[in-house]
């Protein structure tokens, strides 16, 4: 607990940061402590990055992330570049790909040559994409000419892999995101009637919950997902898969939930609230959700890596997410081959290792919030 | 008791049990006897002192009086504007019209301020919730006037609770308490989570606030002194019953119920990690009474007989004042040897 009286003696030194810190509220305090946790800032930065990515991917991406490019399978990465042996160029640019056939096999194989260059230009047109809502054609860089470039190369239908990784970076986050969302909308409200209730409600609810707990997930994501018509478009599987998260996810939020209301509502300020007459709604808005809505934040991000896990998963094994839509589970699918990963592991590695940075940082954000949530406690 | 005076609040075998029912259905019914059967008259004006060991059922009595718990049984009368209102059966919407009488100030005020909300906030809560006030200004005079009232600055109207020191909390959680002029306050040790300067502190705003608005307080305690200190009546409980009540004189000079004369001996000197181990000793107590007659605190009695596991003594007066309830078989024993007792000491 924050003594009065450690805190008069440092209101000496700067008194009008101190009045800032008696009136700061409980956000402004939980961000202050949030910002000395260095893992969580990066954290915050690596998402911050990946979200910033996932929206801006039409923008960001050269080439069309399903365009096919026969003339460039499995390509190497085409790497910008400002100097090589032909000397500098102010303008970034990257080598041309010619493909040769293997002598033996006779299988295409695209290789860089050095001797020809393709420059790149910022904020040229290229194929139409949408970001919320708003179409456009303008992307970030990409050629003249309209010859394709492969910063990361290509995979086996010679689909640039860069504009891949952009899309499903995306996909994978929007779909974590909106799975929690749906869980703890469900959790929230199935949840909080149990806590706040108690008694012969909340016992039902348990015994519901645990039915739903109970049910083993992979037979049921995997009936679940089977069940989706062949027909259905990618925007609807999509939603199903949203759906389908969300549904399985809630129970463990749920109870949590539960538990915070059982805990804080026998807390003396709730009982003072009691006293002086404050309503259900009123004790339940400014007084139960407000002292625990950041351990549900914590929550919410914890369970983000099971949401983007089991999307990846599911859609790893063939039962989630399809081609076209592209997701991190849909890339590391099409990089299964063994051929794949001896030829080009960066098409197994570069996703892995997102998906890998994505859920470690969550797990420091939950970490760092964690700490931070309890801004009385440890003194700033 | 007491029947010339003005009597504000009446409870009668009052009864408030916890459920320690286990099992899926619930099937295996236990309970806890938290307050078992008693019976109180506070008189307006004045200051009923309960006294008790941790874990013996004095908060669970308050927030009964409150209805912050359910009862299990009894009655609980008002004295409000000249009629007696029983409230244990009342809705909470019904016992609205008596929630801005009744106020209860809690024993930990880093537990019973919420740290999410302002200083401002938290006093004007009762005035919104209960209050006729509808103006924010109008509420903020108020709440103004009261702080002012209680020793607070001005200036941390605005601030989180979390600037303030336990005694600062407590005066402000005194303040809520006062600002919808109750008649009635429920103090649940206000001063045992503070250190000694401030308890004196406290008490005296708590004295000085009841002389200027005609308060009646209900002051729970186990520290002997402080009760003493503020009390014009003192009760004393064992295990969810009264065992003693009479005036402060009474029981601190002439205490005749052997439990009071071992607390008076003893004068508890509970610390936090005891707290603990007193609870599960008087849990395990209640729960060893749930289905036993006879009295209390026989097994820690040294004037016990056969006949006390078998009856339970109820309160009844010794002097001819009527103002000295015991609730013990044997109580003429005991004051006997008090007597020789103290005769030995000369
Ligand atoms: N919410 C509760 N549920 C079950 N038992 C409780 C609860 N609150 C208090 N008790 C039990 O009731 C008894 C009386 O508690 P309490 O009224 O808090 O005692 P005191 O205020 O005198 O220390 C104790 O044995 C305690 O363990
Ligand atoms: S009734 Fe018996 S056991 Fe109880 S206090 Fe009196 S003498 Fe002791
Ligand atoms: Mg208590």
């Amino acid at each position: 607990m924050i003594s009065f009286d450690s805190l008069f003696q440092r209101s000496k030194r700067s008194p009008s940061k101190e009045k800032d810190y008696y009136a700061a509220n409980y956000w402004q305090l939980v961000w202050k402590h949030f910002l000395r946790h260095k893992t969580g800032r990066l954290g915050i930065f690596v998402l911050g990055f990946m979200a910033f990515c996932g929206i801006f991917a039409g923008f960001l991406s050269p080439v069309n992330p399903n365009g096919l490019d026969s003339m460039a399978i499995l390509a190497p990465s085409q790497m910008p570049r400002f100097w090589d042996s032909n000397g500098f160029s102010v303008r970034p640019f990257v080598y041309a790909i010619t493909t040769k056939r293997d002598p033996v096999t006779l299988r295409p194989i695209a290789q860089l040559n050095p001797s020809k260059r393709i420059y790149i230009y910022f904020f040229v047109s290229g194929f139409k994409y949408k970001i919320l809502g708003i179409k456009s054609n303008t992307h970030f860089f990409g050629t003249k000419d309209g010859r394709k470039i492969h910063i990361l190369g290509t995979d086996e239908l010679g689909r640039d892999f860069f504009s891949r990784m952009l899309y499903a970076t995306g996909v994978s986050l929007s779909i974590g995101a909106t799975g929690v969302l749906i869980a703890f909308v469900l959790a929230l409200i199935i949840g909080g009637i149990s806590g706040y209730f108690g008694g012969i409600v909340d016992n039902i609810i348990q015994r519901l919950t645990e039915i739903v707990r109970v049910i083993p997930v992979i037979p049921l994501y995997m009936g679940l997902a089977a069940a989706f018509p062949k027909d259905w478009s990618s925007a609807q599987i999509y939603f199903a898969m949203t759906l389908i998260l969300g549904l399985v996810g809630w129970p463990t939020l749920s109870r949590r939930i539960r538990s915070q209301f059982l805990m804080i509502k026998n807390e003396d300020y709730v009982l003072a609230a009691r006293v002086a007459g404050a309503s259900h709604k009123r004790i339940i808005l400014r007084h139960l959700l407000p002292s625990f809505i950041s351990y549900i934040i914590i929550d919410l991000v914890i369970s983000f890596p099971y949401m983007i896990l089991s999307e990846t998963a599911l859609s790893f094994i063939g039962l989630g997410l399809r081609p076209p839509t592209i997701s991190w589970g849909v890339l590391l699918q099409s990089a299964q081959s063994i051929k794949i990963i001896e030829e080009t592991p960066r098409l197994l590695f570069i996703p892995a290792f997102f998906i890998f940075a994505a859920i470690l940082s969550f797990v420091v954000i939950g970490d760092a919030l964690r700490d931070a949530s309890n801004p009385y406690e440890n003194q700033l | 008791m007491y029947e010339n005076k003005d009597v504000l609040l009446s409870i009668k075998d009052l009864k408030v049990y916890y459920s320690t029912s286990k099992g899926i259905f619930k099937n295996s019914a236990g309970y806890i006897k938290a307050v078992d059967g008693v019976n109180l008259n506070i008189y307006r004006g004045q200051t009923l002192g309960l006294v008790g060991e941790s874990g013996c059922g004095k908060t669970t009595l308050g927030k009964g009086i409150l209805k912050l718990v359910k009862p299990f049984g009894g009655n609980i009368y008002f004295n409000i504007d000249g009629n007696s209102h029983d409230t244990i059966n009342l809705h909470e919407k019904e016992f609205r019209s008596f929630r801005k009488q009744v106020q209860m100030i809690f024993q930990d005020p880093y537990a019973s301020l919420n740290p999410r909300m302002t200083v401002r906030d938290i006093i004007a809560e009762p005035l919104i919730c209960l209050g006729s006030m509808k103006s924010t200004n109008e509420i903020d005079k108020k709440v103004y006037e009261v702080a002012v009232m209680c020793n607070l600055h001005p200036e941390h109207l605005s601030r989180f609770p979390h600037a303030f020191s336990g005694g600062q909390r407590q005066r402000i959680a005194i303040a809520r308490a006062l600002v919808l002029n109750p008649s009635f306050i429920v103090c649940d040790e206000p001063v045992s989570a503070l250190d000694v300067s401030t308890q004196a502190n406290i008490l005296n705003l708590l004295i000085k606030l009841k002389k200027d608005f005609g308060l009646t307080y209900l002051f729970i305690g186990h520290d002997l002194n402080v009760v003493a200190y503020i009390s014009d009546i003192v009760a004393v409980m064992h295990i969810g019953k009264i065992m003693e009540i009479g005036t402060t004189d009474d029981i601190f000079n002439n205490p005749t119920h052997p439990y009071t004369r071992l607390l008076l001996r003893s004068v508890p000197d509970v610390d936090k990690e005891n707290i603990k181990k007193l609870r599960m000793f008087s849990r395990a107590f209640s729960e060893k009474f749930t289905n036993s007659h006879g009295c209390n605190f026989r097994s820690r009695c040294e004037y016990a007989k056969e006949i006390c596991n078998k009856t339970a003594p109820s309160l009844r007066t010794l002097n001819s004042k009527n103002e000295h309830f015991v609730a013990c078989n044997f109580a003429e024993d005991v004051i006997v040897s008090e007597y020789f007792y103290k005769k030995k000491a000369v």
